[in-house]
C-alpha cells in the first residue's frame, strides 16, 4: 500500500471498526500499520474498558422495586438518561470495535423500550451484547432469549402448554439466527412448544422456568427429533448452515458493504464461523480479509444516524453534557434511529433506507446543532482565506479528499459565511455522509 | 406496560428541549431554491405540471393516500361476521361480542360489523364512501412481517422484484419529486423504483419542519453541494439527489402549510401519530400540489398478546385520524377526491393463542375510503371454517386487482405495465 492509501484505510478502518479516529489517532496508527492496528481494535473485544466503565450509570429502576404496588418513578427520565450514557460511553470507549459490536447486536436483536417499558431491563440486555456479544454465538443467543427485555419484547414470558404464542419462535430463527426460506411453518409451531414455560419472573426480575407450563412432548424440529427444550432448539438452529451464513453476511453488511447470504464473501467466511461460532475469530477474519479494504468497501455504507452522531461529536472534541438534556434522543429519533427503540424486529436498513428529502433535513438540524459546540479556533484563525479554511475542515472531519463539488460549495461558503457554517456544510456532504 | 410515548412527543416537543422547529426560528428567514448546483437540469414550475398530467388520463382531482398498517393488523377483528358461531369459536375470549360490533349489512349470507372503535367509519360507510374489499391476499402466503410487507407493497408473490408497485409507477412518470410523498423518515418499498423514489415529508404541520433554514448564501451552496455530477459513484450521488430533492419538496411543502389550516377535529378521539401524518396530508391536497400518491403509517398491530386493548387502541385512533381528514373533502367539494387505502402485511390467525393475541395469518380486508368510493363489500369472504392446511384463510382477492383498481381510476394508467399482467379492476372507484 501507499502512504495516502494506507491512511485511507486505516481511516475507513476506524469509522467501521469503531466509531472513527481522529487526525491525530490516525498518525499512531500509521506508525503501527493497517494489520497492527486491526489486531488492536480486535484485542479491545477482551480487554477492559477504562473510560467507559468509568462513565456514571443512571439512577435505574430494579424490575423487581418498579413493581412494588404504589412505588412510583419516571421511568421515561430514565430512559432519556440511559439513552444518553449510551452516546457518551460510544465516545469515550477505550474499546471501540465492541461498542460497536453492543450497537450492532442491537440491530441484530432488536427490542424496543416501547413495548419492554422499563429502562433497567434495556440496559441488562445492552449489557449482556458487552459481556457476550464477542463470544460464542449460541452462548449469546441462549442468554438473550432468556434476557427479561427480550421476553416481554417478544411475549415469550406469556407462553402456555396450549396454543403457544409463536412470535419468540418465528423471530429467533428469521430475525436472530437463520434468515427466512430456512424453516417451514411447521418448524416455527414445533420450537413454540419448546420455549413453553419460559417467563419472567416479575418479582425477581430475571427469568423462570415454569415446568408446569412447558410442553414437554416430542418435537420434531429441522430433521431432528427429540423432547427438545427451548436451549436445545438454540442449539439446533445456531449451528445450521444457513446460520453461519446469516450471522457472517449481517456483520459483514454492517461492517464492509451490504451483501446477501449468496455473496462469495460469505462463502468464504461462512465455513470458519460454523467451527466454533465465535464472534471475535469472525471479526477478525472479516478485518483482515483483503475485500474489507476493498473499492466496493470504501464507497460500500451510508453513516448510520447514530455512527454519523457519535463520529462527529469524537471528531469535535464533543461530549453529551455540551447539550440539554434529550436533545440529542431527539436528533436521533428525528433521523429515524432512536437507540433502544427500533421500529419493529426488523431493525433498520441500511444505505438506501438512510437516504430521503425528510432525513436530509433532519441531518442539517443535526448538524447546526452540533457546529454550535464545536470549537472553530483553527478555521477562524485562518479567516480570509477560504482555500485553506475549506483544507482545515478536512483534517478536522478526518476526510480523505473533497470531490470538486464538494470543494466549490464549500469555498463558497467559507468566503460569504461564517466557521459555523463552512463546518456545516462539511457535515451534510456526501463525502462525510458516506461511512 | 406499553408506554404512551411515541415520536409524536419528540415532535410535540414534550421532551422540552430545542426542537427543530425552533432551531429554524433562529436561523432567520427561509428562502425557498429549486436548482442544484451550476447547469443541471433541475425540475421547474413547467416540468412539474407538465409531469403531472403526463398521464393524460390520470383523474382529475384524485389523489391517492396509502396508509399501511404495520404488524399484521388482525383483519378478522376490523370487519366481523359477529352473528358466527365459527367465530365466536375460534376467537374465545378475544371474540368482539355480537352486540358490540357495529353493523354494516350483509356480504352474501354472513352479517358483517366493523370493530366498535371504528365509529367515523362506520358514519362514512352509512354515507356510502367505504369499500371493503373481502380477503384480499396472494397464493402461499408469508407469515414473515418483513417478506409478506414486501410482497404487498412489491405486488409481486415471489418475492423477485425489488420495486414497489408505485415506485414502477414513478420510474415510468417523469421526474418531479413531489409526484408521491410519503410521511416519515424512510422511503417505503412501495414507493422505490429502480431509478426514482417518493420524497418524504416530516410528520409536522410545522411548515419550518418541511425545509432548511439558514441564509440565502448558505442555502445557495447547500445546492450546489447536492448537485449531482455524472460518474460520481452511485452513494454519493444518490445522497446529492435526495438534498437537491429537498429544496423542491422542503418548499413547496412549507409553503402549502403556510397557507392552509390541519382539518378541525370532527372525532372526539385522539388520532395519534396517524392524525397528524393525515393533518400534513390534507393540508398538502387542499394547497393544490400536484402530488398523486401520498403515504401514511401507523405501526404496533403485531398483537401476539393482550390483543383486545391494544388494538382497540389503534383503531380509535386511525378512526379519528381518518374522520378527521374526512371531513375537510366533502363529497364533490372544490374537486378535491382523496381516496385513502387502509391495508395490512397480513391479517391474523383465525384461532386466537393462549396470551389473549392472535399470530401471524393470511388474507385479510383492505379498506378504502374518499367522496368518489362507491360504498360496499368487493369480493368474498372468506370461509371461517375451510381454513388451509396452516390453519388460516385462503384469499378469496387478489391483491393485485386492489392495485389495477388505482392504477386505473386514479392514476389514469394501463395497470398491466405496472403489475406485470392484466388483473381486472374491482370497479370501487367512480
Amino acid at each position: 500500500m501507499t502512504t495516502s492509501s494506507t491512511t485511507r484505510a486505516l481511516a475507513h478502518l476506524y469509522r467501521r471498526a469503531g466509531f472513527g479516529a481522529t487526525p491525530a489517532e490516525i498518525e499512531a496508527a500509521e506508525k503501527i500499520g493497517y494489520e497492527t492496528s486491526a489486531d488492536k481494535l480486535l484485542a479491545g473485544l477482551s480487554e477492559p474498558d477504562h473510560a467507559g466503565s468509568a462513565l456514571a450509570l443512571p439512577q435505574l429502576t430494579p424490575l423487581a422495586q418498579a413493581n412494588v404496588p404504589g412505588f412510583s418513578y419516571d421511568d421515561y427520565q430514565e430512559f432519556i438518561a440511559l439513552s444518553t450514557w449510551w452516546i457518551d460511553r460510544m465516545i469515550v470507549t477505550d474499546t471501540p470495535l465492541r461498542e460497536k459490536l453492543v450497537l450492532l447486536l442491537h440491530e441484530q436483536f432488536p427490542t424496543s423500550y416501547q413495548k419492554v417499558g422499563y429502562a433497567d431491563l434495556m440496559y441488562r440486555q445492552n449489557e449482556l451484547f458487552r459481556t457476550l456479544g464477542p463470544g460464542s454465538f449460541e452462548e449469546l443467543t441462549l442468554a438473550v432469549a432468556q434476557d427479561p427485555a427480550m421476553l416481554i419484547w417478544l411475549d415469550t414470558g406469556t407462553d402456555y402448554k396450549a396454543h403457544p404464542n409463536e412470535n419468540f419462535a418465528r423471530e429467533l430463527m428469521e430475525r436472530f439466527t437463520m434468515g427466512v426460506g430456512n424453516y417451514t411453518e411447521e418448524d416455527v409451531r414445533q420450537s413454540a412448544r419448546a420455549f413453553t414455560g419460559w417467563t419472567l419472573d416479575y418479582t425477581t426480575g430475571n427469568f423462570f422456568f415454569n415446568v408446569y407450563d412447558h410442553d414437554g412432548g416430542e418435537k420434531r424440529f429441522l430433521g431432528k427429533t427429540g423432547r427438545w427444550q427451548g436451549q436445545d432448539i438454540i442449539n439446533i438452529v445456531t449451528h445450521t448452515t444457513a446460520s453461519s451464513k446469516w450471522v457472517v453476511a449481517r456483520l459483514w453488511s454492517w461492517l464492509a458493504y451490504p451483501v446477501t447470504t449468496e455473496d462469495p464473501v460469505v462463502a468464504d467466511l461462512a465455513p470458519g464461523y460454523k467451527k466454533d461460532l465465535n464472534v471475535t475469530n469472525l471479526l477478525t477474519a472479516i478485518l483482515h480479509h483483503p475485500d474489507f479494504v476493498s473499492t466496493r468497501a470504501l464507497h460500500g455504507l451510508v453513516k448510520q444516524p447514530v455512527e454519523y452522531l457519535v463520529g462527529t461529536l469524537r471528531l469535535l472534541g464533543l461530549r453529551t453534557a455540551a447539550f440539554s438534556e434529550g436533545t440529542l434522543v431527539y436528533l436521533l429519533a428525528a433521523l429515524g434511529q432512536q437507540l433502544f427503540v427500533p421500529l419493529n424486529v426488523g431493525g433498520w436498513g441500511q444505505n438506501q433506507y438512510w437516504l430521503s428529502t425528510s432525513a436530509s433535513n433532519s441531518q442539517l438540524s443535526l448538524a447546526w446543532n452540533v457546529a454550535q459546540y464545536a470549537d472553530l479556533t483553527e478555521i477562524l484563525d485562518l479567516n480570509g482565506n477560504p482555500g485553506a479554511q475549506v483544507d482545515a475542515v478536512k483534517k478536522l472531519l478526518a476526510i480523505d479528499a473533497w470531490s470538486d463539488r464538494t470543494y466549490r460549495a464549500l469555498w463558497k461558503t467559507a468566503d460569504k459565511g461564517s466557521a459555523q457554517e463552512l463546518l456545516v456544510m462539511a457535515l451534510v456532504s456526501p463525502e462525510y455522509l458516506l461511512n | 406496560m406499553a408506554k404512551p410515548f411515541t415520536r409524536r412527543d419528540f415532535l410535540s416537543g414534550s421532551l422540552g428541549v430545542g426542537a427543530a422547529g425552533a432551531l429554524h426560528a433562529t436561523l432567520g428567514p427561509v428562502r425557498p431554491l429549486a436548482r442544484c448546483g451550476p447547469g443541471k437540469r433541475t425540475p421547474t414550475a413547467t416540468a412539474a405540471a407538465t409531469a403531472a398530467s403526463s398521464s393524460r388520463n390520470a383523474k382529475v382531482g384524485r389523489t391517492l393516500v396509502l396508509c399501511t398498517l404495520y404488524g399484521g393488523n388482525d383483519g378478522l377483528n376490523t370487519v366481523i361476521p359477529y352473528d358466527s358461531s365459527a367465530y365466536q369459536a375460534l376467537r374465545r375470549e378475544i371474540a368482539i361480542p355480537h352486540d358490540q360490533a357495529l353493523p354494516l349489512g350483509k356480504a352474501g349470507d354472513v352479517a358483517l360489523g366493523f370493530h366498535p372503535a371504528l365509529v367515523g367509519l362506520t358514519s362514512l360507510w352509512d354515507a356510502g364512501q367505504i369499500a371493503v374489499v373481502l380477503g384480499v391476499g396472494y397464493p402461499n402466503p408469508s407469515f414473515s412481517h418483513f417478506q409478506s410487507m414486501e410482497i404487498m407493497q412489491s405486488a409481486d408473490p415471489t418475492g423477485e422484484n425489488a420495486s414497489g408497485w408505485l415506485g414502477r409507477w414513478l420510474d415510468a412518470s417523469g421526474s418531479d419529486p413531489t409526484r408521491a410523498l410519503s410521511v416519515g423518515t424512510n422511503v417505503p418499498l412501495v414507493f422505490s423504483g429502480t431509478r426514482q423514489k417518493a420524497s418524504t415529508l416530516a410528520d409536522s404541520t410545522t411548515p419550518g419542519d418541511q425545509m432548511p433554514g439558514g441564509d440565502p448564501n448558505f442555502l445557495r451552496a447547500y445546492s450546489e453541494l447536492e448537485h449531482v455530477y455524472s460518474h460520481e459513484p452511485a452513494l454519493e450521488a444518490d445522497i446529492a439527489q435526495v438534498g437537491c430533492n429537498l429544496l423542491a419538496v422542503g418548499a413547496k411543502a412549507a409553503s402549502a402549510l403556510h397557507s392552509q389550516k390541519p382539518p378541525a377535529p370532527v372525532s372526539q378521539n385522539d388520532a395519534g401519530d396517524v392524525g397528524t401524518q393525515l393533518d400534513v396530508v390534507a393540508e398538502l391536497i387542499k394547497a393544490g400540489l400536484p402530488t398523486k400518491a401520498y403515504g401514511v403509517m401507523s405501526s404496533s398491530f403485531d398483537t401476539h398478546m393482550d390483543q383486545l386493548d391494544t388494538q382497540a387502541n389503534l383503531l380509535s385512533q386511525l378512526d379519528a385520524a381518518v374522520q378527521n381528514f374526512m371531513g375537510d373533502f366533502p363529497s364533490g367539494s372544490g374537486g378535491l377526491s382523496p381516496i385513502i387505502l387502509i391495508y395490512s402485511e397480513f391479517g391474523r390467525r383465525p384461532e386466537s393463542n393462549a396470551s389473549g393475541g392472535t399470530d401471524h395469518g393470511s388474507a385479510s380486508n383492505v379498506i378504502v375510503v374518499g367522496p368518489s368510493v362507491k360504498g360496499g363489500f368487493y369480493g368474498e369472504l372468506p370461509s371461517l371454517t375451510k381454513l388451509d392446511d396452516t390453519n388460516n384463510f385462503r384469499h378469496t382477492t387478489d391483491f393485485r386487482r386492489v392495485y389495477a383498481t388505482v392504477l386505473a381510476d386514479i392514476m389514469g394508467v394501463d395497470p398491466k405495465s405496472f403489475l406485470n399482467a392484466p388483473y381486472a379492476p374491482l370497479g370501487f372507484l367512480d
